[in-house]
């Protein structure tokens, strides 16, 4: 099939309902290319705070990448009448991608990343704004991946203690005794810094 | 500080806090790289990102010494020994500098019956009902596809040029009810979808049949002492089709039975022909001798004539038959040639020689039993012509018909 939505032009439906689901399960390219549409950013914005800190910014979107042919591939097998929304079974997928690849030796990646850094400084950010997130871009990549990862879902994906229990692979307790360190070790790095 | 997990503020950071540490905004084309990664150009899986990624390190080296020797050569092809070297404009980065191909874009408007069909242009539903109307398309071949339950769905190409594309499309009906007249009544009839066979019965019959996409569907249709056809179907689209088949007799095993000769009515020349001159008492006499051929289609054994099969043994009696598919060697029996047509100004009729059907008009060599034969002609607007004529043995007499 050649042309896409890209080539084409045609417009596509705001929202990603039963039905699309449905053709996207079923393989249907028209499908797919919403699937990707629908959950690219907010994967990348997960995958980009898990790895941006600890200095491997360039791979965020190869992993992204991978990420979502993952769970491409894994779509048939999502259950939509089960517990899990497919929005948080999507970033579950990226999170163990994420975490798989900040486990792999850092030797194995080529050390660009630093020369990166301002392409997260957008024009319309003030300088400001700027360094306070850089601050915390540094003050989480000082926690563990696992920490890391507790504290950027429940943070700024909105994922419950459940979801990020069943997206870390461990139980509720642990989730919330890793983000009450997340927070803790925030708070010292930041307050120290004048924040 | 707090110890305990349970009683942290699960609050902190704000909403401010947490918006100050940006995200950059992903690439355009960057669902075309998973689609790709996930599926390939043409459904073929990929390299996965990550064992790109993997690769060693000296095909890594390799491929990049490559790309920079190629485009090396190309810059050097392209540019001119003498020719002054190209200024670069200040005010443009070394992206913008690549020349990007000018994008021309068209329209499709698709007028579809029934109205709530289903549309997609390149896999991509267009939202209806009729008129479907696909803009900002790339000018050249699209993918169409039409589709709603119970109708036969569409799927072609279609070239869509700069000045766009108005389609209609009407699908036909998916359940078809085929009411199958034949000639002679009662003829064994299929009906194939390629060599599969989608209904089987006899004339007279009513086959349902559901019809898919792209399939040629096809009539089989065979009788005892008839050469066997294979007619195409042509639907209409409506729910309810009928077809007529007329079968030609297979001439070669065809000896109708002789009329009788009414005292003193005489041998009758054909209104239209040659006259039937050459004809000696001897052969008129021969017309009477020659038994009629038994003809039962119901009762005959049949053979299928695709399967190619041998032709049964012959037998003696009455009621068995030769097998009607496989050409007779010439009788040895006397025998005459009609070729029989049309006056100008008259279309093509069916003719039947004594009340059985031989063909339509053209008729080049029916062969028939020397004597008085009734030749009948009939157009498809109700109009009849009759004609008596009487045919010596080995003769060959051409008669036309009309009115």
């Amino acid at each position: 099939m050649r042309g896409t939505a890209r080539d084409t032009g045609v417009r596509l439906e705001p929202s990603f309902d039963g039905d699309v689901l449905a053709a996207a399960q079923r393989g249907d390219a028209w499908a797919c290319r919403r699937f990707v549409l629908e959950h690219q950013q907010a994967v990348f914005a997960l995958v980009w705070r898990l790895l941006g800190p600890a200095g491997r910014r360039g791979q965020a979107e190869d992993v992204t990448q991978d990420a979502l042919v993952r769970a491409l591939r894994a779509l048939p097998r999502f259950d939509p009448l089960g517990r899990a929304k497919l929005s948080t079974w999507v970033l579950t997928i990226a999170t163990r991608t994420a975490i798989d690849e900040l486990r792999r030796r850092q030797a194995d990646h080529a050390p660009l990343e630093d020369i990166e850094l301002v392409d997260a400084e957008r024009p319309d950010t003030t300088v400001e704004q700027a360094r306070l997130g850089r601050a915390i871009a540094d003050a989480v990549g000082e926690l563990g991946p696992e920490v890391r990862a507790a504290f950027v879902l429940r943070a700024y994906h909105d994922l419950s203690y459940p979801e990020i229990a069943n997206a870390l692979g461990v139980d509720i307790g642990t989730v919330k005794s890793r983000l009450f360190r997340a927070r803790q070790a925030l708070q010292a790095r930041l307050h120290g810094g004048g924040w | 500080m707090v110890n305990d997990p349970f009683d942290h503020d699960d609050a902190w950071p704000g909403p401010q806090l947490l918006a100050s540490w940006t995200v950059p905004t992903l690439p355009s084309e960057f669902a075309d790289r998973v689609l790709f990664d996930w599926h390939g150009p043409r459904g073929v899986p990929s390299t996965p990102a990550r064992e790109r990624r993997r690769m060693p390190g000296t095909i890594a080296i390799a491929t990049i010494a490559a790309a920079i020797a190629m485009a090396a050569i190309v810059v050097l092809w392209l540019v001119p020994r003498n020719a002054p070297m190209p200024v670069q404009d200040p005010r443009t980065n070394d992206d913008a500098a690549v020349a990007h191909p000018v994008r021309t874009t068209t329209s499709l408007v698709l007028q579809v019956s029934p109205r709530d069909a289903v549309v997609r242009v390149d896999g991509i539903p267009i939202a209806g009902p009729t008129p479907f109307v696909a803009t900002a398309l790339a000018v050249g071949p699209h993918d169409l596809e039409v589709r709603r339950d119970g109708f036969v769905p569409v799927t072609k190409m279609v070239d869509v040029d700069h000045d766009g594309l108005q389609l209609s499309l009407v699908l036909d009906v998916a359940d078809v009810v085929l009411e199958i007249a034949t000639d002679p009544p009662g003829a064994e009839v299929r009906i194939v979808a390629g060599t599969r066979e989608l209904a089987r019965g006899r004339g007279a019959d009513r086959f349902a049949i559901h019809r898919t996409d792209g399939e040629e569907i096809a009539l089989e249709v065979t009788a005892p002492g008839f050469q066997s056809r294979r007619v195409p179907v042509r639907f209409s689209g409506e729910p309810q089709d009928r077809i007529d088949v007329a079968l030609v007799p297979d001439l070669g095993a065809f000896f109708p039975p002789a009329p009788e000769i009414e005292p003193g009515s005489g041998p009758i020349a054909p209104k239209f022909g040659p006259p039937p001159s050459g004809r000696s008492p001897a052969r008129e006499g021969a017309r009477k001798s020659i038994p009629p051929t038994p003809f039962d289609p119901h009762t005959t054994d049949l053979q299928d004539p695709f399967a190619g099969k041998p032709a049964p043994e012959q037998h003696a009696g009455a009621g068995d038959l030769k097998n009607p598919f496989v050409r007779s060697a010439p009788a040895a029996r006397p025998s005459a040639v009609l070729r029989i047509g049309v006056l100008p100004g008259n279309g093509p009729a069916k003719v039947y020689v004594d009340g059985r059907l031989v063909g339509t008009t053209p008729i080049a060599n029916a062969r028939v039993t020397p004597g008085t034969h009734h030749v009948r002609w009939e157009w498809g607007d109700g109009r009849m012509f009759k004609q008596t004529i009487t045919v010596a043995a080995d003769e060959t007499l051409v008669v036309k018909g009309g009115v």
